[in-house]
């Protein structure tokens, strides 16, 4: 059996993490198909009915979770736009880059109050290193806290309602086919479908120079202050039609910024520009699962009959997984420099890493490698998965 | 081939490992490995000062059998003798003595006097004895587990994994530096005689304290 | 004795992990390398690998046995494609300090005898994945995804008599599922008279599903997959609750 196989569909691979197949065609275009059937009309009735009923801060309906990107920049505004006063709430990226503050900046400019919650830096900054060498994922504060930080908020606050962007088992294929319908994000979302890659809160302790004390917002609150609250975290794509591409356009016309080039490793310009550790969390998915960014935007594309699967596999091809010696303006070694990571170290990660039943080798079992560096994948997207 | 670990080297320890070809040779090799010692699997030139580990897993007689095809049984012996540094784990330690009742009639190295037998039948002491178990300090020993010990205790505060049937009876009862409780009475779970260290359970399958107190074991032996 | 919390990885693929649910492989969790690392990392007390989609042993890579001796230096056994006992030293040699084996015993008691000589009962466990029809327990072969004519209890009793070390029992029901391990099986636990170590495995979904199963005399070994892939839940949570209900595990220093 081939160690890979794919959607008939679209591009995803069957070592994607969570994700299901059916008839050939795989979960998350299932899910997509599924959307037709929405009743898309009254989406944006039930919205502000689900907001109004769960009203508790005098001033807020809700809380926007917002990072600057062209996603929650359009959340914001539609948010608005139905007739809300929502509180923005901002989990800082771990390596924040020059346009992703402009980004920030400018979605303060959309009408809204916005609060930052920034943690301790020395304590993330061990954080990313450790699960960096005990997970290969540098980014895992961010995961964590991305969804953390607005729960804290809510409860801080006392807005019950937290407005989601889209949902990732639907967007991109859950591991239960019964979660792609989910209406509420909670902790046993957060713990399975996190991309926690099983590192846990309760580990951090381990880590030299981390107490309790330091990590009080990447703990999920307690059930007593999620139940008296009466949180409702609610997925946007649940009411409103969700196409990324289309989130850009009405963010753009908000004043959101595109990086003036493409993005090494993927086929556009404009997500994933506000981290620059984006680009090592985007190859070591490539050296786990045999697939990357490139993919997931083209597999989105696909789906909308924006993107025909052949080209799509020209453009993934030519860019999926390539190693990551830069991130738009930075180089590989500046940005490991953060968390006191040498390059050697980083390599020799990434190989511990790599699944090389995924890959090329030569005679000797080594990696064959691609001009830029990268391992060279022995699919080529022609297995089914049947 | 010498395995040169890629960071500094610890003083100038040289470790010869048997190569056993039944056990896993891996754990072993990877505590080594990752501590940062020098070592080698042959046996060109055993220097006085050399440590020489006899890992195990099989049985005495074939233990013993390899020990002699390979001319290994009279080096061993010999730097012994001289006084050179010898840790036995699990059966490389039953070895170290003169027979066993697992092969009557094989003859050990005989390095220490006694036998090993096997472990009673108890009705709750399941034979083979596999998992893991707390280590009791004889009150008279200076040991290497002082490391493990709250200074009111004699039971060490962490556990180390066993799996064996037979276990070791040394005439000297004073070369035992630990043992494990049994329903019939404590039984040997390590022996320290000069140079000489064995350890019944298996230190290099115990996590960070196995590797902690092989670390000092061999940092000990070291002349 | 000490009681036991072991995590099992399911193998997909080669080296990648996966979960699965009444035996079925359903989702992917990950490379093998970063279980491993979490898992040792959290002191469990000893980790099983399930290959059982493997054709044989030779189809085993250097760099998954590569991978296994870098990463543990706690036990670790291996069950998947075992068919002699030549099988099972190469897995040993390679880096593993036990194996379990199920359809080469379901198939010829013989092999499990002749693994036992070669490498002694202390390396070798045989797994026991059963279904309960009607109140009555058989073993279930996953091969040809059904019961066998075998009673659990007959079965359990020829692998200790052919010189099996440990056994585990396998819930095909509650494999999978989080909904708690299997309770009902006093009725054949009971009935094992020697003191050979029981694993259980299948449904293990919270700290007080270890300790209700740990507190049983005649369990020494919980196996659980699922609920450390997808709950805040460890080995090192679960050990420190079963410790404070005073069920005797493994103690660590460092």
């Amino acid at each position: 059996m081939a160690p890979v196989t794919y959607c008939r569909r679209c591009l995803y691979p069957s070592t994607k993490p969570d994700l299901w197949f059916k008839d050939g065609i795989c979960g998350a275009c299932h899910s997509f198909d599924k959307r037709s059937d929405y009743d898309w009309d009254s989406g944006p009735a039930e919205f502000r009915k689900l907001i109004t009923e769960n009203k508790k801060n005098p001033k807020y309906d809700c809380i926007v979770p917002v990072s600057g990107g062209k996603d929650s920049t359009y959340q914001v505004w539609r948010v608005m736009e139905q007739g809300f006063n929502p509180l923005c709430v901002t989990a800082p990226t771990d390596q924040l880059t020059p346009i992703g503050r402009e980004n920030i900046e400018n979605l303060k400019n959309l009408g809204c109050d916005y609060v930052e919650i920034s943690v301790n830096r020395n304590v993330r900054s061990k954080i990313n290193r450790h699960a960096f060498f005990e997970v290969g994922d540098i980014q895992w504060p961010e995961h964590i806290l991305i969804y953390t930080i607005p729960v804290r908020a809510a409860v801080m606050f006392n807005i019950p309602v937290i407005v989601w962007g889209e949902c990732g088992q639907r967007e991109y294929g859950a591991g239960r086919p019964e979660d792609a319908f989910i209406k509420y994000f909670d902790r046993r979302v957060l713990e399975e479908y996190g991309s926690l890659n099983g590192l846990r809160v309760t580990d951090l302790i381990e880590i030299d120079g981390v107490t309790s004390n330091d990590l009080y917002f990447y703990e999920y609150p307690d059930v007593d202050e999620i139940d008296n609250l009466g949180l409702k975290g609610i997925y946007l794509d649940n009411y409103f039609e969700w196409h990324g591409i289309t989130n850009m356009v009405i963010a753009q016309s908000l004043g959101f910024k595109v990086s003036p080039s493409n993005i090494r490793g993927t086929i556009h310009n404009y997500e994933n520009i506000d981290n620059y550790v984006h680009g090592i969390h985007d190859y070591f998915k490539y050296l786990k699962f045999g697939f990357s960014r490139a993919t997931d935007v083209a597999c989105n594309l696909i789906r909308r009959k924006l993107l025909s699967r052949h080209d799509a596999k020209m453009l993934v091809s030519a860019n999926d997984g390539l190693y990551p010696s830069h991130y738009l303006d930075k180089e590989l070694p500046q940005i490991l420099n953060a968390y006191n990571i040498s390059l050697e170290q980083f390599n020799q990660v990434c190989d511990d890493y790599t699944n090389y039943d995924l890959f090329k080798l030569d005679k000797s079992g080594n990696l064959l490698r691609r001009p830029d560096g990268s391992p060279a994948l022995v699919s080529t997207f022609g297995d089914y998965h049947d | 081939m010498v395995h040169q670990p890629w960071y500094p080297l610890l003083g100038t320890i040289m470790i010869k490992v048997i190569p056993f070809p039944f056990c896993n040779m891996g754990a072993v090799q990877r505590f080594l490995t990752k501590s940062g010692y020098s070592f080698e699997l042959s046996f060109d030139n055993l220097n006085a000062s050399d440590i020489v580990i006899l890992p195990g897993v099989g049985s005495f007689e074939q233990g013993m059998t390899f020990l002699k095809k390979s001319s290994l049984y009279s080096a061993i012996q010999e730097h012994a003798y001289r006084g050179g540094p010898v840790l036995g784990i699990c059966l490389g330690m039953q070895l170290l003595f003169e027979s066993s009742d697992e092969s009557p009639g094989v003859k050990g190295l005989s390095l220490l006097k006694g036998k090993s037998s096997k472990i009673p039948n108890h009705e709750s002491f399941s034979v083979p004895h596999i998992g893991w178990n707390s280590l009791t300090i004889p009150s008279d020993v200076k040991s290497t587990y002082s490391m493990f010990l709250a200074h009111d205790s004699l039971t060490t505060l962490a556990d180390f994994y066993f799996v064996h049937s037979y276990v070791v009876n040394p005439e000297d009862s004073f070369c035992i530096s630990s043992t494990f409780s049994h329903p019939s009475g404590n039984l040997c779970a390590s022996i320290h005689s000069k140079s000489i260290v064995g350890f019944q359970f298996h230190p290099e399958k115990s996590g960070k304290d196995g590797y902690n107190l092989l670390k000092s074991t061999i940092d000990s032996l070291q002349i | 004795m000490k009681k036991r919390i072991i995590p099992s990885i399911l193998l997909q693929q080669g080296t990648q992990a996966c979960l699965s649910q009444n035996f079925n492989p359903w989702r992917t969790v990950g490379t093998l390398t970063q279980s491993l690392r979490l898992h040792t990392r959290r002191s469990c007390d000893e980790l099983i690998i399930l290959n059982p989609g493997i054709a044989s042993i030779s189809d085993l890579t250097d760099r998954f046995f590569n991978i296994i001796i870098n990463e543990v230096d706690i036990p670790i056994a291996y069950a998947g494609g075992i068919r002699s006992s030549l099988d099972a030293q190469l897995i040993i040699n390679k880096g593993f300090d036990k194996v379990f084996i199920t359809s080469a015993f379901i198939d010829d008691h013989k092999i499990l005898a002749s693994i036992s000589e070669t490498l002694g009962s202390q390396s070798i466990g045989v797994s026991l994945p059963y279904v309960n029809i009607n109140q009555e327990y058989f073993v279930w072969d996953y091969r040809l995804k059904k019961p066998t004519s075998s009673s659990l209890l007959h079965s359990l009793h020829d692998a200790i008599s052919y010189g099996a070390g440990e056994i585990m029992l396998h819930s095909v029901h509650h494999d999978g599922q989080l909904s708690g391990f299997d309770r009902n099986l006093d009725s054949i636990l009971e009935q094992v008279s020697s003191p050979i170590p029981i694993l259980l495995a299948g449904g293990f979904s919270s700290p007080a599903d270890f300790r209700i199963a740990l507190s049983n005399p005649r369990i020494n070994a919980a196996v659980a997959s699922s609920l450390f892939s997808l709950t805040e839940h460890t080995p090192k949570t679960i050990r420190n609750h079963c410790l404070s209900n005073n069920i005797l595990m493994r103690n660590t220093f460092f």
